[in-house]
C-alpha cells in the first residue's frame, strides 16, 4: 500500500500540490475512519480551528481537502475516459448539462452509467466511514466534503436519467 | 407568468453554494447565494427571499444562529431552515426553534426531502 495521506499532507501542504498527488495515486490509497481522523490531524496542525472569527479561506481549505481525496478514492477503478468526465462534473456542477450533452456526442453512454452506479456504490461507503468517526471537526470538515460530493450526485442522477431515458434511443 | 420563488442560501463552502443554487436552479427556483452571515443578511435586504437556507457555522460558530435571529425580527412569517452537520440528536437539543429555525436538513442534504418542504412553503406563501 502507498504512503498515508496525511503523510503525504505533511510533505505536500500546499492544496493544489498535494490534490495533485493524490490523483496520481489512481485510488490506491486507504481512507477509511481511521485514516481520516489522520489527514485531519495533519491539516489542523497547519490550520487550527478557531470559534470566533474563524478565518474562513482555512475552513474551506480543509473541505477542499477532503473532498479531493474523497473524489479521488470513488473513483479509483472507474475507466479513465469516465474519470475524466466525473471530475470535470464534480468540479463545475452548474455546467453538467453541457459537459453531458459533449459526453454525449463522443462517449460511451452505457459505460457512463454503469461507472456511475458504481461511483454512487463507493461514495455511500465513504460516507458509512465519515459517520464512524467521532464528533467534531475532522468529522465536520469530511460532512462538508461529502455534502458537495452528494449534491453533484444528485444533480448527475436527474441529469443522466434524463438522458438514459431519451439519449439511449438516439 | 408569475415570478419564480426567489430563495436565498447561505453557506460558508463556494462548493454547496454553487452545487445547491445548481439544484434548485433545475427545479426552477431563482436562487441567491452568500458566503457568509454577514452578506447574507446584506443578500436577505436586497432580494427579500421568499425561504432562507442558512449552514451554521460560518465566520462565528454560531453565525447562522444570529443570521436566523436577525431575519425573524425583521421579518417573522420567513422561512429560515438550516443546512448543517450538527447531527440529529444536536438539533433535538439546541431549541432550533427559539434561535429562528423552522427545520434543519442534515448535511448531506436529502434534496428529495429539501424539495418537498419548499414546494409546500411556496405554496402557502
Amino acid at each position: 500500500m502507498s504512503i498515508s495521506l496525511a503523510d503525504l499532507f505533511r510533505q505536500n501542504s500546499d492544496l493544489e500540490v498535494f490534490c495533485q498527488e493524490v490523483r496520481k495515486l489512481g485510488g490506491d490509497f486507504d481512507l477509511d475512519s481511521r485514516q481520516m481522523e489522520a489527514l485531519g490531524q495533519a491539516y489542523f496542525e497547519l490550520h487550527p480551528e478557531k470559534f470566533v472569527k474563524r478565518d474562513l479561506d482555512e475552513v474551506r481549505l480543509g473541505y477542499q481537502l477532503a473532498r479531493c481525496c474523497l473524489l479521488e478514492k470513488a473513483l479509483a477503478g472507474l475507466p479513465a475516459a469516465v474519470k475524466d468526465f466525473f471530475r470535470r462534473a464534480f468540479d463545475q456542477p452548474e455546467l453538467i448539462a453541457s459537459l453531458l450533452d459533449d459526453y454525449r456526442r463522443s462517449g460511451d453512454l452505457p459505460l457512463l452509467v454503469s461507472s456511475f452506479n458504481r461511483l454512487q456504490a463507493s461514495l455511500d461507503e465513504l460516507k458509512a466511514a465519515i459517520d464512524e468517526l467521532p464528533k467534531g471537526m475532522i468529522k465536520e470538515r469530511f460532512l462538508g466534503g461529502i455534502s458537495t460530493l452528494y449534491n453533484t450526485r444528485y444533480l448527475l442522477s436527474i441529469f443522466i436519467s434524463r438522458l438514459s431515458s431519451h439519449g439511449l434511443q438516439d | 407568468m408569475p415570478d419564480k420563488t426567489k430563495i436565498l442560501v447561505i453557506d460558508d463552502d463556494p462548493a454547496i453554494c454553487v452545487s445547491v443554487k445548481a439544484i434548485l436552479e433545475a427545479s426552477g427556483y431563482e436562487v441567491f447565494t452568500a458566503l457568509s452571515g454577514k452578506e447574507g443578511l446584506e443578500l436577505f435586504r436586497q432580494v427579500h427571499p421568499d425561504i432562507v437556507l442558512c449552514d451554521m457555522m460560518m465566520e462565528d460558530i454560531d453565525a447562522g444562529a444570529k443570521v436566523a435571529g436577525v431575519i425573524k425580527k425583521e421579518q417573522p412569517e420567513l422561512p429560515v431552515f438550516l443546512l448543517s452537520t450538527i447531527g440529529d440528536a444536536t438539533a433535538r437539543t439546541i431549541g432550533l426553534d427559539e434561535l429562528g429555525f423552522n427545520g434543519v436538513f442534515q448535511k448531506p442534504v436529502n434534496f428529495d426531502l429539501l424539495l418537498g418542504v419548499i414546494e409546500k412553503h411556496r405554496k402557502k406563501s
